[in-house]
């Protein structure tokens, strides 16, 4: 379960990469870019720092410190940092924002 | 036999469902593995349920896999675009996600399995126990 855990941290930091080249792709203006360049930033730097602290539990678990809990707490971290990655739920919450 | 050839549009509106009915897999199964995970932590089967998570995310890894496709091919055909770096560098990642999603699952699966047999073992022997004479 620890080995999936640090697979799951490897794979977000492999990927955090994505979702920035597919904001840079689209043919806006000058200010929507910017603002599409700035939060494709964030968002792949958050992943990346779920990536990181999923690996570093994983690594925890491994070793025998509260696995567990460890393993837990990073599967928490990735199904949120997925969940909040998803376009579906970004879009739901833009939604919720914009009233 | 007849076969039918789909024309552009057709396939467009089908890789359109798929990447809803994808999306909406992805968000299930994204819930689910924070609720699960959440139940773990507060002390309810927590071996078993983070088996359970694993193997979501596992799954919701391939989903965002097949989404990242779906979505960059249609880029790349309303650019026309030919295969340059970009392109390589997210096929990269669809390639790992594939490959992590693929590893998760099969890692989740050996750790409910797992877990099953601890169960059963330790349930047989609480039986055998129970069997046992009580002099021996």
């Amino acid at each position: 379960m620890s080995a999936a855990v640090i697979t799951y941290g490897g794979t977000l930091l492999l990927t955090s990469s994505e979702s920035f080249l597919l904001t840079l792709s689209g043919k806006e203006n000058e200010m929507v870019h910017q603002l599409m360049h700035s939060m494709g930033r964030a968002s792949a730097s958050a992943q990346v720092l779920t990536g990181i602290g999923a690996l570093a539990l994983g690594i925890l678990a491994l070793v025998g410190i509260a696995p567990t809990i460890m393993i837990l707490v990073a599967l928490l971290a990735t199904g949120t940092s997925m969940l909040l990655r998803s376009s579906f739920a970004s879009g739901l919450l833009m939604d919720l924002l914009r009233l | 036999m007849s076969v039918e050839t789909l024309t552009q549009a057709q396939f467009h509106e089908h890789a359109r469902q798929w990447e809803t009915t994808t999306l909406k897999t992805e968000v299930l199964l994204a819930c689910g593995a924070v609720v699960l995970s959440i139940l773990g932590l507060a002390g309810i089967l927590p071996n078993d349920l983070a088996a359970i998570t694993v193997i979501a995310l596992g799954v919701v890894l391939g989903c965002q896999g097949t989404n990242v496709v779906l979505r960059y091919t249609e880029l790349l055909y309303e650019a026309g675009a030919t295969p340059n770096p970009r392109a390589m560098e997210v096929g990269r990642g669809i390639t790992a996600e594939f490959l992590g999603g693929l590893a998760g699952v099969v890692l989740g699966d050996l750790g409910a399995v797992t877990n099953c047999a601890n169960d059963t073992d330790v349930s047989s022997r609480d039986h055998l126990w129970r069997d046992a004479p009580i002099d021996e």
